[in-house]
Parts: structure tokens; sequence; C-alpha cells
């Protein structure tokens, strides 16, 4: 099953002073289960065509099905919805809500889907296990490491339930050993749950994790490597 | 969940929440202040005013405001008597002869103005019988009270005869000889100089006038209960014979001079709370900037922007009723003490406040609208100002703020 | 440099600087505008009633205060005439002859205070001519005639040419009355003479009561600012008279222009306050903004007090920035309602009653501005202290770890 589907995707900034390309006419799918990285170097346009693929910025040209469904055409409000429903994102820091203990930044995602409360408390709960912070559930982001923080926020971004989840830079200020411990545990949470992950990185080791590498220059890919 | 975020998020920087606190409890407790100050003396204006002369509400003789002769006097008829008997809100009515005569003693002579009074019914509206400082209140007919100030100019004291001579009731002549019992003395010089108190039936044969008073002061149980009475009244009243008109249409200028003061007031209040409407602006400015990245984070997993527009609505209003209730709360017992224990002024302070007709304190006041007014006026303002927030949150770029 | 730095500064964050500005523009102007409201609203009211009523010096017999009978009038008053010939800073004076009575009407009686003047010489003094609403001012009528103002006109139920009786104790202690026309009523400015007072010739009431000598002489200066130099000279040659200023007769409007100045006082204080928590708040944001780059500056070798100095210049200089405008604003404004003025007529009774014009004309002396700066400067520096201090209190290391 295709979760993602980027056709002939363009993206140009500045159209009419001085054009930059970002993205030069990109087709791209991902299909479920997939753990794919999305590398090079700064400039090279992955973090446009992860905003893309996240419905987070719109395309200058070509379509960007998600998950079967046309986004090109939602409205703001009907994207921040689709967002909510259907992607999780793990971004390079600063990810939590900082007033929010652990525990209540993963119940607040939820909150927005408008589950039930003891769903969420459930969920909560199991999801902060399966990330190996049980015991910090009631800290607040600052009393938390980076490590910490970003394995509460890839909690929270599978606790929507998401057809996929992207992570931009998610080990960009980590430490090895607190980067070593994240991706085990995204790759444990794929391989156990099926969850589709599409990391946006230049970092060697999760490069040497992703099953697939896609290598993006000058806005096209030049390399799509599946391991 | 929303009003934890916004709470919480409040207290993150506490130190900018708490200076912001502090200028909006400050500008609170300031208006808070003059304001109770200010409707203090108003109610002391209106309060002496209506218990010292005019009473809540005069009945006259149709045309007798407009007209102040004894020839526009009212008969004191039973079944007046009885009407006026019959209002529940009434706590008392009042008759009075009100005439101006030549007041001699000896060689001197001089203008007076001359009040017959009931004695039991009078002192109970206006106190008179705790004014006198020398001598006693009127208890028997041919007993006459005057001002301090007439007293010294007549060098008249009690034990002495005055001799009263006028003109009366339809051009009837009017000469007397009363005894002077008591003097007394009132806020206002002017009064003192030429107040003089008769026992009505005196005044009324005085002027020759039996069964006559030129006006009816009615005192209520309370002033809310003024319009309710006087349109009562009105209805009751043969308003072709009489005029009944409560203490406004008694005192337009008071009631003028209490807009003037007020608006002026009003005036500095705003120009007071524009400024600390910079102060609360610029803290709105700064909790939205550094916040991009935060609201960029929030809408990307899937927060709706009336969600977080909400969110930082509340916080502005928890911002709002924190510092209202810090300010009224610093200002409640400094007003409770002085509503209990009014400022006295003195010296030439004094003196000015006299010739003004007023007592020489500075009363406070405790009415709702001191607190309420200020309420209102910071919720009104914050509203105004979260509209900056709002609106950034309202078109943030997801992107830019992710990249902020 | 370090000034350059703090004036770079203020300019990274020109909405955050403009609400600084912005407010200091608007306390400025508004307390400008506030001052000059009630300054000129206090001189109004003393102004009438030096102007119109008390006039700059008067003099009485010394017992005249508290006996105020025939026998304590001014004796002699052709020596009097000669004193005050005599003194160049005299512009006019008028000799008045004062009874208390009623006046009466076919409606009414009321009591009044009858002054009895020379029409010419009062109208020197208290320009009595120029307060004529309806009428004429002693010209007209030849025998009796009166001048009294709006209120007591209203009171009596009287009208041009009415006649009135005033009766009053004579100087031989008979009571007597006469007859008088009203030949013009008078808008008064002064609330007293508008109350009670009514103006008759002088020689008129001299035949009705027997007597003379005036109990009053009201006199103007060509300067008031000479008043007391000429009341001491007056009192040295006329050790026999009362002489008083109308700092003495009135000590009431002294109080109601201290009591002004004091509530200006207040307002400032307030005001100025508003704006330190104002100042404080924003500048202590930009202070804990910077605080990486303040640690890099005391990192790499910036002491302390040069910390304490930038932002002490940066505070004070965006506290200044908006006063200028504000003051500029605020003397315009005076200056355009110095020639249109402020139209109270819809308040006209309350305002009578304190013998204040109904249209306000603003002004404001030149030493507020100078007052206002000043106090702007102190608010200024006790803004800028607190974040500058702030400032110096970020440890180097700290600051930097802090992203």
């Amino acid at each position: 099953m295709i979760v993602i589907n980027a056709k002939n995707i363009s993206k140009t900034y500045n159209p009419d002073k001085v054009p930059v390309h970002a993205l030069n006419h990109v087709n791209l799918e991902i299909k479920k289960g997939e753990f794919t990285a999305i590398v090079g170097p700064s400039g090279s346009g992955k973090s446009t065509l992860l905003n893309i693929i996240g419905g987070l910025d719109v395309p200058s040209e070509g379509t960007i099905e998600l998950g079967g469904e046309d986004i090109s055409k939602f409205s703001d409000n009907e994207l921040i919805d689709f967002r909510l429903q259907h992607i999780g994102f793990v971004f390079q820091a600063y990810n939590l809500i900082p007033v929010l203990t652990a525990e209540e930044n993963v119940e607040f995602i939820m909150l927005l889907q408008k589950q039930s409360e003891k769903d969420r408390k459930a969920r909560t709960v199991e999801l902060l296990t399966k990330v190996g912070l049980k015991d910090q559930m009631n800290r607040r982001p600052s009393e938390l490491s980076g490590g910490q923080q970003q394995r509460v926020a890839v909690a929270r971004a599978l606790a929507s339930k998401p057809e996929f989840i992207l992570a931009d830079e998610p080990t960009a200020n980590l430490d090895s050993h607190s980067t070593a411990t994240l991706l085990d545990m995204m790759a444990n949470m794929n391989e156990k749950e099926g969850a589709t992950f599409v990391f946006s990185t230049h970092d060697q080791r999760v490069i040497d994790k992703a099953r697939r590498v896609i290598t993006l220059e000058d806005g096209k890919i030049v390399s799509d490597e599946v391991r | 969940m929303l009003l934890l975020i916004a709470w919480r998020n409040i207290w993150r920087n506490k130190r900018r929440t708490l200076i912001t606190l502090a200028s909006i409890g400050f500008a609170v407790f300031f208006a808070c202040i003059m304001q109770s100050m200010q409707l203090g003396s108003y109610e002391r204006m209106i309060e002496n005013a209506v218990r010292f002369y005019t009473g809540h509400i005069q009945v006259h003789e149709k045309g007798y405001w407009d007209d102040k002769t004894l020839d526009n006097s009212l008969e004191v008829t039973e079944s007046l008597q009885a009407k006026l008997s019959g209002e529940t809100d009434l706590s008392a009515y009042v008759p009075r002869v009100e005439s101006f005569a030549l007041a001699s003693h000896g060689t001197l002579t001089k203008g007076v103005l001359v009040n017959g009074i009931d004695p039991v019914k009078e002192t109970g509206l206006t106190d008179l019988q705790g004014k006198i400082v020398e001598g006693q209140y009127l208890s028997t007919p041919g007993d006459i009270m005057i001002g301090e100030g007439l007293s010294a100019y007549l060098k008249a004291a009690p034990g002495d005869t005055l001799v009263l001579i006028s003109q009366g009731y339809h051009g009837a002549n009017a000469a007397g000889k009363y005894r002077i019992v008591g003097t007394l003395k009132f806020p206002t010089q002017e009064m003192s100089a030429q107040a003089a108190y008769l026992m009505l039936i005196d005044a009324q044969y005085f002027f020759n006038m039996p069964n006559r008073a030129t006006s009816l002061a009615l005192l209520l149980d309370n002033s809310e209960a003024v319009p309710s009475v006087k349109a009562d009244l009105t209805s009751k009243l043969d308003t072709t014979v009489y005029e009944v008109m409560d203490w406004k249409e008694l005192m337009p200028e008071l009631v003028q001079s209490i807009e003037v003061d007020y608006a002026s007031g009003r005036i500095m209040l705003y120009v007071l709370y524009a400024i600390i409407a910079f102060g609360i602006f610029g803290t709105f400015i700064m909790m939205t900037n550094e916040r991009q990245y935060e609201f960029g984070v929030m809408l990307s997993i899937g927060m709706k922007r009336r969600l977080m527009q909400g969110m930082l609505f509340l916080e502005i209003i928890m911002l709002a009723v924190l510092g209202v209730v810090m300010g009224i709360v610093a200002a409640s017992p400094i007003l409770a003490y002085f509503y209990l224990n009014p400022i006295h002024v003195g010296g030439e302070m004094a003196q000015a406040y006299e010739k003004l007709g007023m007592e020489p304190i500075l009363p406070f006041s405790l009415a709702p609208e001191v607190f309420g007014n200020q309420a209102q006026v910071v919720f009104i303002m914050t509203i105004l100002m979260a509209v900056y927030p709002l609106w950034i949150v309202g078109k943030l770029k997801v992107i830019k703020a992710l990249r902020s | 440099m370090i000034f350059n730095i703090s004036w770079k500064n203020i300019w990274r964050n020109k909405l955050r600087s403009g609400v600084v500005i912005g407010a200091m523009i608007l306390g400025v102007w508004a307390l400008l505008f506030l001052f000059a409201f009630s300054d000129s609203i206090t001189n109004n009211m003393v102004g009438n009633s030096i102007k119109y009523d008390y006039s700059h010096i008067q003099l009485h017999n010394k017992a005249y205060k508290n006996d105020p009978t025939f026998n304590n009038s001014i004796n002699g008053p052709n020596e009097v005439e000669t004193v005050l010939a005599g003194m160049r800073q005299v512009a006019s004076y008028s000799e008045r002859l004062i009874v208390s009575g009623m006046v009466g009407s076919a409606n009414s009686t009321q009591g009044a205070m009858i002054y009895g003047i020379d029409p010419e010489a009062e109208a020197a003094v208290t320009y009595l001519d120029d307060q004529l609403a309806e009428g004429t001012y002693f010209t007209e009528i030849k025998r009796n005639p009166i001048v009294l103002s709006q209120h007591m006109a209203e009171k009596l139920k009287v009208r041009l040419g009415s006649k009135v009786v005033l009766t009053f104790q004579d100087s031989r202690n008979n009571i007597t009355a006469g007859s008088f026309r009203i030949e013009g009523i008078i808008k008064a400015k002064s609330p007293r003479i508008n109350e009670g007072v009514v103006f008759v010739r002088k020689g008129d009431l001299e035949k009705l009561t027997d007597w003379v000598q005036p109990q009053e002489i009201g006199i103007v200066l060509q300067n008031i600012q000479e008043v007391e130099t000429v009341k001491a000279a007056l009192q040295t040659s006329l050790p026999a008279l009362e002489v008083s200023s109308y700092k003495d007769l009135a000590p009431d409007l002294e109080v109601m222009t201290q009591q002004t100045k004091i509530s200006k006082t207040v307002l400032m204080v307030i005001i100025m306050l508003a704006l330190v928590f104002g100042i404080i708040n924003t500048m202590l944001m930009a202070v804990l903004e910077r605080t990486k780059e303040i640690g890099m500056l005391m990192a790499i070798g910036m002491k302390r007090i040069r910390v304490f100095t930038m932002i002490m210049i940066e505070t004070i200089l965006i506290s200044l920035a908006g006063a200028p405008l504000g003051m500029l604003m605020g003397y315009l404004t005076i200056v355009y309602f110095s020639s249109h003025g402020f139209d109270f007529s819809a308040y006209a009774a309350s305002l009578e009653q304190y013998g204040i014009d109904s249209i306000i004309y603003l002004s404001l002396d030149a030493s507020n501005y100078f007052m206002l700066a000043f106090t702007v400067v102190v608010t200024a520096v006790l803004g800028a202290v607190y974040p500058a201090r702030k400032a110096t209190k970020l440890k180097p290391v700290e600051a930097l770890r802090k992203l």
C-alpha cells in the first residue's frame, strides 16, 4: 500500500525575483512499513520535500497524494486536520509543548483527535512504556534530556495512529548514546508495529539503520537505494 | 487541558508575568482609589444635600419651584397627608415654610432666611438638633434658633429677643418677636449667616398662612426608591395642583458638577490605562514572538488555529483577571479603612471646602462600580490588544515558524 | 562605541521599541494636556474672582471685618484718595458703600448685599459694565437705577425696567426702604456677586442711609506682581486701615491653586510609575532575550560595568526617544486650544457656581515643560536600573549554554 505518492513535484521559491528551484520534478512513492531516510547536503531540497509530503507546504507544480487523498486542493484547516489524523511529526529539537509533562504531551494529540479519556490514558502509558520513559511520565520537557525528549516526541507521533511519521533531523542535537537508543526504539516500532518512518537526515548513524535511502541533490533525486 | 496549558503558559516566564500583573494591578489599584474617592465625595455631596436640605423628593404647589413665593404655598390637607403616609418606602415627610425676613436685634438688622419647621420631623431628616452649638432646640412657640454667623452679626445670643419683619401670604404685613433659644453650626458660611428656624405654627402665623407650607420634603428609606416613589406620587396626586420633584431636579447644578468631575476623572484614568496598555501590549508581542517555533510545532502536529487562538486568548484573559484581582485586593483594605475612617482635611484646605459648601473630609466609597468599572476597562482594553497575538497566530506560516 | 551598540540595539525589534516610545509619547502628551487643562480652569476661576470680585487690594476699617457697620467705615476717604492718586502702581480704585438688606419684588424677597458705587470707578475696577447681559450701565434711568445679576433677577422674577424695593437699616438704625428700577442685568462672573450682590449709585444709597463714608475701597494695580509691595506701601501710609491683598481676602483661591499643583504632581507620579512598569517590562525582555549575546560579550572580556552602561544607555535612549515628540504634540494641542477653546456651555450652570467661564482657552506655563522633561529623565533612569542590573547578573557560561 502506497502511503505517500508524490508526482512530478516542483517547488520554486521567489518565482518573480530570483527564482530558486528547491525541487525539480521529483517523483516519490513510499509504501506502508518503510523505514526511509532522505539524505542530501543542505540546500539539496530535502527539507522542502519533507515539508511538502508532511502537508506543511504546497508544491508549485505536481500533485501529492497522502493515503490515497490528493491534498493539494485542501484548505489550511483541512490540512491541519489531515495532519492530525494521518501524519506524525518528530522535529529536530523543541518538539514538545514546554508547559506540559511528557504524559500530557502524548495525551494532548489524542485530545485534539477527541479520543475518549480512557483510551487516551491507556495508550499514553503504553507508548511511554515502549519508549522506556514510564518513570519520567510526569516530568516536563525541561527536566528531560534531549534524547528523552525525542523519545517522547516519537511516542506522541505514534499516539495519533498516523499512516506515517515524518522525522526532520531527529538526531541532530543528540549524543551518540541517545541517538542509538532513539534509533533502536524507532526501528523496533517499525518492525513490531509496522509504523512507517520517513527521515530527513545527514546523520550517518540514521542512514546506516535505514532500509531505503533516497539521495537528493539540487532538487532532484539522484539515487534511491533499497537495502 | 487548554485551560491547563494556558495557565502554565502564563507562568512560564514568571518575571514577565509578574511585571505585567504588577502594572495592571498598579493601574487598577490607583483607579480604584481615585474612583472610590470620587464616588465617595459624590455620595457625600448628595447625602449632604438630601439630608441637609432637599430630602429625596419634594412636593410643592404647582409652580412653586419656578417662583418661590409664599403665594405659591400649598395647603397641608388631610387627603394629601393620607396619600403621603400611604407610601411604603417613605420614612418621613417634613413640612416647611421658607421665606425671607429682616431680623433685628437692638440696633442691628439683617436679611435672614426664615425656616418654619416641625421640630421633631425636621431633626429626623436633617439632624438639626445635632447642629446646635449653644443653647437648646426649639420646644415651645415663640422660640427661634439662628446660625452662628447670624448670631455674631446681630450680636444676639440665646436668651435675647429677635424681631422679624417681612411680607406674608398674599402681601399681608408680617411682624413678630421671638426668643433665641439656640445657635446652629452649618457647613457653609452662607447658611450660617442667614438661617433662622421657627416652629412651623409660628411661621405659619407670622406669614399669615395657617395650615400652609411652601414645601414638603420627603425622606425615603433608601435612595434607590426615589424613581418608584416619585412615579407613584405623580400618579396619585393631582398634578395640576402639585409638583413632585426628585433631588436631581431640585439640584441640577449638583448633578452637573458631579458629571463634570466624574468625566474629568475618567479621562485621567483612561490615560493611565492607555499607558499600561502599551506595557501589556509589549508583553503580548514578546509572548507571541518567542513562541513562534512552538506555535509552528503545534500547527504541524494538527492543532487548529482556532484552538491555538483560544488558548492564547485564555492566557490573556487570565492575565487580565489576575491583574484586576491583584489591584482590587491591594486596594480593598485601604478603601475599607478610609471608608470607615474618612480623612479629615485641615487648615486652609478645609476653608476652601467649606466655601464650596462641602464638609472638610475626604470620604471613600465602596460602591461596586468602583471595582466593576476597573474590571470592565481592563477587560475591554486587554481584549482589544489580544487582537495582535490572535492575528499573528491566524496568519502564521508553519514552515517559517518552524525555521525560527 | 557602547553608545553605538545601544543605539543599534534599540532598532532590532522595532515593534517592541515602538511600544515604549508610543507609551512615552502618549504619557507626555496626555500629561501636558491635562496640566494645561487643570491649570487653565483653575487660573480661569481664580482670575475671574480676582478680576471681577476681589480686585488686587482692598481697604477697610480695621474693625469692619468683624463688625461691618456704618461706624466702622473708612474715615477720611479724601486722605486715602490723595495717597492712592500719588501711587503710580495704582491703576484705578472704587469706593463702595455697602449695606446688608433685602431686595423685594412683587413676587419674592431675597437677602442681598447692596453696593453703592460710583459707576465709572467701579467699571474700571471690577469691569462691571463688561458683564452686562441686558440693558444699560447707569446711563439711562435718572432716578434710583439698580444693576443686578441674572441669578438674582431670576430669583426675584423681575425683568429689565421692573421695580424692586431695597429694605435695610440706615445709619441711625431705622429700617428704611427705597424703590429702584432695574437698568441693567449682569451675567456676573464672580459666584459671590452672582449669588447676592446688587449695585446702586453711591449717591442714591447715601441719601437713603444718610451716610457718605465708604466701607470698602477696591484697588486695581497696573501689574498684579506688585501686589505685595503696594500692599506694604499702603499699609505704611494708611496705618489706620486694614490693607488686604486678594490672597488675604480669598485664601481659598490660593488653596485652589495649591491643590491643582498637588493633583498635577500626583497625576504625573502615577503616570510616570505606569511608564516605569512598561519600560522595565520591555527592557527586561530585551535583556533576557539577548542572554546568549550578553554572555558572549562578557566571555570575550566586556566588563560588567560596561554591560550595565550599555543597557542603561539603551533603556534611557529608548525612554527618552518619545518624550520630545510627546512634548511637541502636547504643545501643538495646547496652542490649538488656546485659540479655539473648549466649549462647556452644556455644563454652564455648574461651572457658574464656581465662577468658571463656559469656554476655556488652554494655556500652560513654560515651567511645566521643564518640570515634565526633568521627570521624564528621572523616569527613564528609574526604569533602566533594574534591567541593566539584571544584565550584569548573567553568568557568561550559563548565558552561553542557554540557546
